[in-house]
């Protein structure tokens, strides 16, 4: 009996230590101040080295140099942002920068940044002038979580050539959805193998879909949080989809690459971000041009960029810092940087209507940048993406419009099922 | 098996259905060393083939070329990466024998209550656990460092601990008593009789564990935040991800990556296997006595 | 020790009580001592974690704010929840038909590369050669090679079948999984046939004179020799079936529309991208539970077709 009692007092102690060190006691260890009065600054971004070269090197380095009192450490994430980021801030070791997008609302409903609104307003920054209607993205009720950093709305790329061959005018800021639907069936032909051509590439990627929703005055959801998927507008808008994109686009049968269908030049246009631009215009013998989405009947863009956030489980010294950092980052110089050699858009409105902006050669190509910035004033934030359901209603829309397109269901059910099962997840937020 | 004189027609037979199912167990390996030799244009096309018909290095030549530029410190990811796989082996091969041999011949009334308790360890999906267990590591201040990948390694793995003891359930009872009436006690019967004679077992630990710490990226991710303190897994997910949110990987050079790293799986493997597969080791001899 | 008289009888009986008593304090000891390095490993890192995460799921915590309980609102959720119904008839669906097929086919190669022939050591590097690619590099590849018009549908059509879009078709896409895994299958096999070549010669030598065939040999001799190691093949295949994760989460995310989506992928996104880490504790325990119920199951059958050289108590 004594051995039974000692047993069990030894099997609870045992427990209570193991959870006492989850509940821990640990401070925070975080991002610490070097001996010399340097203050370190963590910041985190997705993309791996790639995007880490690319878009943040040079800013930071040139940041750094101009503020000698505060370093920068990237910790840069392939894959899994979001569970690392989650961890992280679960386990009191946030970073005090980490980059957003979509993804922010979801953890700014949760306090896990600080509200920039009153530094914004102390530093004189002119938010409308600067980033326009992206900033909305980053807006939870009355708080601005994020400054947007790198930019890019939706744009469409178009293959010269095969553009030529039939026939057709290049696509200009103001050409509608009717214009694009006919150039697609143009440039379609019925050949096999090697010759097969298609018009276009738009798939089940939300940003294409998405934006023509928007752009015939629907939606998937509005700027009160309310799902407004089942609407004729909508349903007008997917029927025409869904038979364009059975007749003109790349299936999926075929392969899911359809950016790397358009490099190879069977394709004539494609809709996706600004990332291609230069990826495209290495590609030997590719002859494109950019020009914004089409319209319906109104013009539209589908944001792309992502923004720099403050964490509030850092320190007064570190948030001070933290946002010399991110002002840095976001003003005209860095964008300036950033923009230059088109790895990416910047969000700076200013910068991409700027000469210096728009001057710049993209390889051989003749590219009028100037529908960057074009494209960027007419972004407009859908109420799907502003909101903690971004995930998974994005996910569920997804799914349904990919069964449309696979031909599994109709438009009509689409519209439905999407509005019905739309408004059980957001309910649940 | 018995070394009996194998007819003819039935080693042809074998060898038939040893090469039938072996291309087909190859031909993704193929495949993936088709692609990692492709040009840029099949890889834009991915129009891959199951044979290499090209033979472009480009993608070699990038990623040898990465090893020595600045950003990348492969060699410091390779030097913690051994590391991890040889302070992981090391705690996987002292631990797990121990445990096992508890399991397999240690008698005790609750035992196989014991024994479903270290299965059920394994019933728990990891995903859930993953941040308990970080907040743990995190409070034992080891949150950005390489020990939470090592220090479990030093606990046994239940799936390590199970097929263990399996292998040491074959050693007949007369070994043990024999060696009982010799005076040894249980430490000393593990040490000297039961050791030996699970050579096959420990192997195979040494290559598990070696492919799982070799491999492991999720572990890193989580706990390590220093660029210099990565993995090989780590930083090669790091140079093939892409920068855009439509992910287009580059097909080819993630293949390519993958090839060079499983190089030294394969080595360990085809060098290890023969003790793997060492023959006749007496054990499950009952005949012996 | 039967014609011991009485009196001698109770003092030996006696006396082996006594130490009986010892011995089983003495064997308690034991078995802890060599327990230990997981037992420790078990109370610091496992059971405070596990523990933790059951209390979770009876909260809504979504890991950034504070916890709130809430009974056993999660599980009745999960009663509705169409796409966990889902989950739980594709991660089914998958182990019924993967575990066996695995089972058996390592088994024959195991069978087939225990013969003493020439080049043994390369078909045994070959058909383990699927185990150590990695994830990420084996998901993309699957993802090839099961497109329409990918290497498993060009392979069929050589036999006259006309494979369909496997990760596109809601019907064929956990077959697809299927394939992934039967390719796998050498991960398994390396344990059987390091089994199957343990096994002395002498047995074999006896069946042989007795004019045993070979496969006669195998199913007599070999079969129940390794069985140890089949049952455990057997449990961790379902163990390890029912929580599969990786292939589903790189191939086909869950796609199309949930038709592969399976257990642990889909709680993995109800914690880290829903914000519902309470609830994806909750599908975890359900998990639990059920693979739980078929290791017991599987283990008190064991005991019919399992054979220890000793009969370990």
């Amino acid at each position: 009996m004594d051995m039974k009692v000692s047993k069990w007092f030894g099997i609870t102690s045992v427990m209570a230590l193991s959870t006492i060190m989850i509940a821990g006691c640990g401070g925070g260890s975080g991002s610490d101040d070097s001996a010399d009065g340097a203050t370190t600054i963590e910041f985190m971004h997705w993309g791996g080295d790639e995007t880490y070269e690319g878009d943040y090197e040079e800013r930071i380095k040139q940041f750094e140099k101009e503020n000698s009192d505060i370093k920068v450490k990237t910790i840069t994430v392939a894959d899994d942002y979001d569970t690392k980021l989650q961890t992280m801030i679960a386990g009191k070791e946030a970073p005090d920068v980490a980059q957003v997008a979509e993804n922010g609302t979801g953890f700014a409903t949760k306090g896990a940044f600080i509200d920039l609104s009153d530094r914004i307003k102390d530093a004189g920054i002119d938010m409308d002038e600067t980033w326009g209607a992206a900033i909305d993205l980053y807006k939870n009720e009355d708080e601005i979580f994020g400054l947007p950093d790198r930019g890019g709305s939706s744009i469409l790329y178009y293959n010269k050539d095969m553009f030529d061959d039939a026939g057709l005018n290049y696509p200009a800021t103001d050409w509608t959805m009717d214009d694009y639907y006919k150039a697609a069936e143009a440039m379609t032909n019925d050949k096999e193998g090697e010759d097969k051509r298609w018009g276009s590439t738009a798939g089940d990627y939300n940003l294409v879909w998405g934006n023509f929703l928007e752009s015939n005055g629907g939606g998937i959801m509005d700027q009160d949080g309310k799902v407004i998927f089942d609407s004729p507008e909508n349903l007008k808008t997917l029927t025409e989809y869904n038979d364009a994109f059975k007749k003109w686009s790349v299936d999926f049968e075929t392969s899911e690459d359809a950016v790397n269908r358009f490099q190879a030049g069977v394709v004539g246009m494609n809709m996706t971000g600004f990332w291609d631009i230069k990826a495209n215009s290495e590609v030997d013998g590719l002859n494109f041009g950019i020009s914004t989405m089409p319209i319906g009947t109104k013009p539209t863009s589908w944001s792309t960029g992502s923004a720099l956030t403050i964490s509030s489980q850092s320190s007064d010294k570190e948030q001070e810092a933290a946002w010399k950092f991110i002002q840095y980052m976001t003003d005209e110089d860095a964008q300036q940087i950033l923009g230059k050699g088109l790895n990416d858009c910047p969000a700076n409105l200013k910068v991409l209507s700027s000469d210096e902006f728009l001057n710049q050669k993209v390889g051989d190509q003749d590219l009028d940048l100037s529908s960057i910035a074009t494209a960027q004033e007419r972004v407009v934030i859908d109420g799907l993406l502003a909101g903690p359901w971004y995930s998974e209603a994005n996910d569920e829309a997804r799914d349904k419009v990919k069964e449309m397109l696979l031909g599994h269901i109709t438009p009509e059910d689409t519209v439905h099922t999407v509005q019905e099962n739309l408004e059980k997840i957001v309910d649940k937020y | 098996m018995l070394d009996k004189h194998i007819p003819l027609p039935k080693k042809i037979f074998t060898y038939v259905i040893l090469i039938f199912f072996g291309f087909i167990l190859f031909a993704p390996f193929l495949y993936m060393i088709s692609i990692a030799l492709a040009s840029k244009q099949t890889n834009a096309l991915q129009t891959f083939t199951l044979i290499p018909r090209e033979f472009n290095l480009s993608n070699f030549q990038e990623l040898f070329s990465n090893l020595f530029s600045g950003n990348r410190p492969m060699g410091k990811w390779f030097l913690n990466t051994m590391f991890v796989v040889l302070m992981s082996i090391i705690g996987q091969l002292f631990s797990t024998s121990f445990v096992a041999y508890g399991f397999a011949r240690m008698r005790y009334k609750h035992k196989n209550a014991f024994f479903l308790i270290l299965l059920g360890t394994m019933m728990l999906p990891g995903q859930i656990t993953l941040i308990p267990v970080f907040i743990i590591f995190r409070n034992l201040g080891l949150y950005n460092t390489l020990w939470p990948l090592i220090i479990p390694q030093f606990f046994g793995s239940a799936y390590n601990i199970f097929f263990t003891r399996q292998f040491m359930t074959a050693i007949p009872g007369s070994l043990y008593e024999a060696a009982e009436i010799d005076g040894l006690n249980n430490f000393g019967i593990y040490r000297t009789i039961v050791l030996p004679l699970i050579k096959p077992a420990l192997a195979a630990i040494t290559i598990f564990t070696f492919n799982f710490a070799w491999g492991d990226m999720m572990g890193p991710l989580i706990y390590v935040s220093d660029s210099n303190k990565f993995t090989l897994a780590l930083g090669a997910a790091n140079l093939s991800a892409s920068s855009n949110p439509t992910g287009d990987i580059n097909t080819s050079l993630v293949m390519a990556l993958s090839l060079l790293l499983s190089i030294p799986q394969i080595l360990v493997y085809f060098f290890g296997q023969k003790y793997m597969f060492q023959l006749n080791l007496g054990v499950g001899n009952s005949g012996s006595k | 020790m039967r014609n011991k008289n009485p009196e001698q009888k109770n003092g030996v009986i006696a006396a082996k009580n006594q130490s009986l008593h010892q011995r089983t304090k003495s064997d308690r000891r034991w078995f802890f001592f060599f327990i230990s390095p997981w037992l420790v490993g078990f109370v610091i890192l496992t059971v405070g974690p596990m523990i933790f995460s059951l209390f979770m799921s009876f909260t809504d915590w979504d890991m950034l704010t504070k916890m709130n309980f809430i009974g056993l609102d999660n599980y009745k959720n999960l009663f509705h929840d169409e796409i966990f119904i889902l989950a739980l008839k594709n991660t089914f669906k998958y182990t019924l038909i993967s575990v066996p097929v695995n089972l058996v086919i390592s088994l024959a190669m195991a069978y087939l590369l225990s013969f003493k022939l020439k080049g043994m050591r390369f078909f045994r590097t070959l058909y383990y050669l699927p185990a150590i690619v990695p994830a990420v590099a084996s998901s993309i590849l699957f993802k090839n090679i099961l497109a329409k018009n990918g290497l498993l549908n060009k392979g069929l059509s050589f036999l006259g079948i006309t494979g369909p879009a496997w990760l596109l078709n809601k019907k064929a896409v956990i077959y697809g999984f299927v394939f992934l895994a039967v390719w796998g299958v050498g991960g398994t096999m390396v344990l059987l046939l390091s089994s199957i070549n343990s096994i002395g010669d002498e047995m074999y030598e006896a069946a042989d004179l007795e004019g045993a065939s070979r496969f006669k040999m195998f199913t007599s001799i070999t079969v129940p020799q390794i069985s140890p190691v089949i049952f455990f093949n057997l449990i961790t295949g379902i163990i390890g079936s029912l929580q599969t994760f990786t292939q589903v989460y790189m191939i086909t995310d869950g796609g199309p529309d949930n038709a592969s989506q399976m257990i642990v992928p889909y709680l993995y996104k109800n914690a880290f991208s829903y914000y519902r880490m309470g609830y994806a504790s909750a599908m975890a325990w359900i998990l639990f539970f059920i693979v739980m119920i078929l290791s017991v199951l599987v283990l008190k059958s064991s005991s019919a077709w399992v054979f220890y050289e000793e009969e370990m108590k």
